[in-house]
């Protein structure tokens, strides 16, 4: 699934680089880079101070393996696999969660607007369309209230706040700089977005929901706290 | 006086002493100790003398000196914890800047047995 080569001058091949963010998913890393590796060559997962065998199921897998001392969040566990994949010569940098509820299939076209020029970040939509599948009524009225929240306070206009898959340009990835640790970030790169007038396009992708995703991921009752982190953030800088 | 107000300026003496002595023996009085010694002062005058604290309080238009110590307490508290919550976001981003250099300096490429330092490619 390497990007096409005619959207760009020559057959230029973008070095792209997939960066997974890890917390405690010893279980379920094995089957999301299995389905990563078979098409993407540089992987990086940060493992972000798990307390269970994550980063020893990682070093038998084709990916940079990282591992930060202690839990920091996702969001700087994204921060951390950005900058290696700089580091590294990346051209487009992938944002993808660990456990199992994005779909590689969806991230050829996540790629396109960037390597077409017309964006210098993808941002992965459940709402455009495609479905998400077995999505409980109570996670779509948060997130709905997530889009209202970032359209008032950061002044940008889109369908889906909160979705883990984005597709990064090597500019917009150097511009753009996570200091949220937790799962603010997501608001944080919309809103850094809007602040350095990056161009940005909404690619639908399917997410699959099922009990470990629910369970494993942010309750309702967190959406309160994640937006009093990102006030509370911009207030005190 | 009543009881609270000797107890209170009992104690207030005693931490004044013990400024007064540690910059005796530091042989140094910055502003800083200064400053601690005029607010505790300042706090023993107001205990003392309660109507010089409603005299201050009409004069800036608030009717009795509890309310104005009420209304600065309050101010205080807030610029108070703004200024340790942004005190606590600096730590916070120095701990992950320096956890995410150790990170990147062990990070293990796909087959490599152990870690190495980690170079930018050319």
């Amino acid at each position: 699934m390497q990007p096409a080569a005619d959207q760009k001058p020559s057959n230029h091949q973008p070095n792209v680089w997939v960066v997974v963010p890890a917390y405690n998913e010893a279980e379920r890393i094995g089957r999301t880079i299995q389905g990563l590796s078979c098409h993407f060559q540089n992987i990086v997962v940060v493992d972000d101070g798990s307390s269970d065998r994550t980063f020893q199921r990682l070093e038998s897998l084709p990916v940079w393996a990282l591992r930060h001392p202690i839990n920091l969040g996702q969001g700087a566990a994204l921060q951390t696999g950005i900058d290696l994949a700089i580091q590294q010569g990346a051209e487009i940098i992938i944002t993808f969660d660990a456990d199992g509820q994005h779909d590689v299939h969806d991230l050829d076209r996540l790629m396109e607007p960037i390597l077409a020029g017309r964006a210098d970040i993808a941002l992965g939509s459940r709402f455009l369309g495609k479905a998400a599948v077995n999505m409980p009524a109570s996670r779509w009225a948060i997130l709905k209230m997530g889009v209202l929240f970032t359209r008032v306070c950061s002044q940008i206009k889109v369908t889906d706040t909160h979705n883990g898959l984005r597709a990064l340009s090597r500019q917009a990835a150097t511009q753009i700089r996570i200091t949220q640790n937790r799962m603010a970030h997501a608001s944080e790169i919309l809103d850094q977005i809007q602040y350095h007038g990056l161009r940005f396009e909404e690619v639908p992708v399917t997410i699959h929901y099922n009990d470990a995703v629910l369970e494993k991921g942010q309750s309702n009752s967190a959406a309160v706290k994640v937006a009093a982190q990102f006030l509370l953030g911009r207030m005190v800088r | 006086m009543i009881l609270f107000q000797w107890g209170a300026l009992l104690v207030i003496a005693a931490i004044l002493l013990l400024e007064v002595v540690q910059a005796w023996r530091q042989r140094r009085l910055t502003w800083v100790t200064l400053t601690r010694l005029a607010i505790w002062s300042a706090a023993a005058v107001g205990i003392s003398f309660p109507e010089m604290v409603t005299r201050f309080a009409n004069s800036i238009g608030v009717g009795r000196g509890a309310d104005a110590l009420i209304y600065l307490v309050t101010l205080a508290f807030i610029a108070t914890t703004f200024y340790f919550y942004s005190r606590y976001l600096r730590l916070q981003r120095q701990l992950t800047d320096l956890a995410r250099y150790l990170t990147i300096q062990e990070a293990k490429r796909p087959g490599a047995a152990s870690s190495g330092n980690v170079t930018p490619e050319s």
